[in-house]
């Protein structure tokens, strides 16, 4: 079986070794690409100097088209399970055998790696786990299923939904809106607990700023998936 | 509708018009997209020049003032244009998008059989 680790990555340097170190040391039956979104950074130098697998989107596409990359990498490699794997040091590859195990096992589309079952490891800020918690009742209103942890970057898929997200998948904040249309889709989704850090370096996507316009989007994203 | 005022119109949507064909012979804009802005011009000039078919159509739809009506079709017809741009800016940004990914993945490739 052949398992790709998607590591979309824009101005890491300071965490792009780690982040395919862990994956090494930690999940060594995985491939990884690294879709470096147009970095203004070191990020393609240390990419080339330490010989990394590296995809270099030549305009930044922001995380969506960077994510949709190696979903298409994913499916033109003929990938069998492909998981989303952050290039900040946010996820841990130690949890991923046992996402993998739970994929097949269970025969699900998808596995989300949920910070939110056992509560355990990095829990976010307390507005962010409230707007964590409204898409998580928003996303349950609309499929039926709840998806406690709906902002997980950290997803593991099968050919299915490699194929869907391939084809189509979300511009910028996607988790939400896309695991809505694959479960409106009629994947089988599950979660299972995992541990998450604190981003070891870089900033995060949603800023203060810019939070008014990531709820009201991603609302009415999933909404209008729901809809499809 | 006053005299002044048609004549004023009817002049800036004359000059409109000449505007926008000197603009498709010099190429800046391209005659799919410029035909929208002349069918306007020529609409409310024809408005402007024949009043008595203005003022029949503001007394059917309830405006107080003809020209109120000449107003409220141009700003729609405006409006309408730009949600069009809008639409044609998101089909844009997919193209361009679906290109960038394409390109990266083919340089990835050759990169990845040049490699020793």
């Amino acid at each position: 079986m052949k398992k790709l680790a998607i590591i979309p990555a824009y101005n890491e340097q300071g965490s792009i070794l780690k982040t395919v170190n862990d994956l090494k040391q930690n999940a060594p039956d995985f491939d990884y690409i690294i879709i470096n979104d147009c970095s203004t950074d070191d990020t393609q130098r240390i990419c080339e100097e330490n010989n990394l697998h590296v995809v270099n989107l030549p305009v930044n596409l922001g995380i969506g088209g960077g994510v949709q990359t190696g979903y298409q990498y994913a499916k033109t490699h003929d990938y069998d399970i492909a998981v989303q794997f952050d290039g900040d040091g946010q996820h841990n590859a130690k949890f991923l055998d046992a996402m993998v195990q739970k994929l097949v096992n269970e025969e699900l589309d998808m596995v989300i790696g949920s910070r939110y079952i056992e509560k355990k490891g990095f829990q976010s800020s307390g507005l962010r786990r409230l707007g964590i918690r409204y898409f998580s009742w928003l996303i349950r209103r609309v499929t039926g299923q709840t998806i406690t942890d709906p902002t997980s970057g950290m997803r593991i898929c099968n050919r299915d939904v490699i194929d869907i997200y391939a084809n189509d998948y979300p511009r910028d904040y996607p988790e939400p809106e896309s695991v809505t249309s694959i479960l409106k889709a009629g994947k089988k989704v599950r979660e299972m607990p995992v541990e998450m850090n604190e981003r070891s370096a870089g900033v995060s996507s949603i800023s203060p700023r810019k939070s008014i316009y990531y709820m009201v989007k991603v609302s009415l994203a999933v909404l209008m998936a729901g809809k499809r | 509708m006053d005299l002044r005022m048609r004549v004023f119109i009817g002049i800036i949507m004359a000059l409109a018009f000449l505007y926008v064909c000197t603009a498709i012979k010099r190429r800046v804009i391209d005659i799919r997209h410029a035909l929208v802005w002349l069918v306007v011009c020529i609409l409310l000039l024809i408005l402007d020049i024949f009043p008595a078919l203005l003022e029949g159509i503001s007394k059917l739809l309830g405006f107080a003032l003809p020209v109120n009506m000449l107003f409220f079709l141009g700003f729609l017809l405006a409006i309408v244009i730009i949600f069009g741009l809008s639409a044609k800016v998101s089909k844009l940004n997919e193209q361009v998008k679906q290109m960038t990914q394409d390109l990266a993945l083919l340089k990835n490739e050759l990169e990845e059989k040049t490699k020793p």
